[in-house]
């Protein structure tokens, strides 16, 4: 019988699984709504580079949560804005809410 | 039917009606990549990976046929038709859709019986199928659709992936299926199609408020 995948791990993959489908909504939303809303490129990098960052580098992780925080203002989405930013913003509040919260070290 | 050699390929630097699809055309084909490896597994093991088989088997059915077959058949198909009545490279694509649908059916009943010999039988069916038929959109039907549509048919068939894509499929749910197909890609080693800029600007340029 094979040992149960620690729980961790599985909160891993599966922040790491949305990311996956994020990368490509992030993109979209810089593309289309970059030129009023100049924080979605800085988004979209963000989320870039959480999906490069090791598994075991939770200091990045904190930090990168705690940027997406900040720029997307608490993940509310901005006013009027379309149904793939609220999709967007609605994924990266799930995603920060799996993420560790402060620097382990 | 004259030869599509002399006619220029599918520009992917910018957004148009047949450039969009060739886009996507990328990602199956990486799709593909991945259910070849797991009809392989399948032969190998004679035990279906049933979780990846079934993920790869949602974006075939959501992705491949319902979203993208259908931005053929809904939105593209029936402009060049009335472009060009009896349009026959349009009705040879037409069949080969029906065709690919009863491969999917396969699959999802081999995978469903656990039946390890059918699926790579359908997979292995449903991979060849769809190679040829997107090297046939790319390479001929794609080239003639480029010269046929004027800047003012290319927008209203944008407008029509928009509808398909959006109020169809339903926002968020296109690039929930590219998630899952890059997730599948990177677990079975294939190449990412969105690893390419220009794919990825393809792939990520209609949105739902937006004109292009």
């Amino acid at each position: 019988m094979t040992a149960p995948i620690p729980a961790t791990a599985t909160a891993t993959a599966t922040w790491r699984e949305q990311l996956s489908a994020l990368r490509f909504l992030a993109a979209k939303v810089a593309r289309v709504h970059g030129p009023t809303h100049p924080d979605a490129a800085i988004i979209a990098q963000v989320v870039n580079t959480l999906i490069d960052t090791p598994a075991v580098d939770m200091d990045t992780q904190a930090a990168l949560s705690r940027r997406l925080d900040e720029l997307t203002g608490g993940f509310h989405p901005w006013p009027g804005s379309c149904g793939s930013v609220h999709q967007l913003f609605t994924g990266l509040k799930a995603v920060a809410a799996a993420l560790p919260k402060k620097s382990q070290s | 039917m004259p030869c599509a050699d002399h006619l220029p390929p599918v520009d992917l630097s910018r957004v148009s009606a047949t450039s969009i699809l060739s886009g996507e055309h990328r990602v199956i084909l990486q799709v593909l990549d991945v259910v070849e490896k797991l009809a392989a597994l399948a032969l190998r093991d004679q035990r279906i990976p049933s979780e990846h088989a079934s993920q790869a088997l949602e974006v075939l059915a959501k992705f491949a046929d319902r979203c993208h077959h259908g931005k053929e058949e809904t939105v593209l198909f029936p402009v060049l038709e009335a472009i060009q009545p009896g349009f026959s490279p349009v009705q040879m694509m037409r069949a080969e859709h029906v065709e690919s649908r009863a491969f999917i059916r396969a699959m999802t009943e081999a995978v469903a019986a656990g039946d390890a010999a059918s699926y790579a039988r359908a997979a292995n069916g449903y991979v060849d199928l769809l190679r040829q038929h997107i090297h046939k959109e790319d390479d001929i039907l794609f080239r003639f659709a480029g010269q046929m549509l004027t800047p003012a048919q290319d927008a209203e068939v944008l407008d029509g992936y928009r509808r398909i894509e959006h109020d169809d499929m339903g926002d968020g749910t296109h690039e929930r299926l590219l998630g899952i197909a890059d997730t599948l890609a990177t677990t079975y080693g294939v190449p990412r199609a969105s690893d390419s800029q220009q794919i990825m600007d393809l792939l990520t340029a209609i949105c739902g408020c937006k004109k292009d």
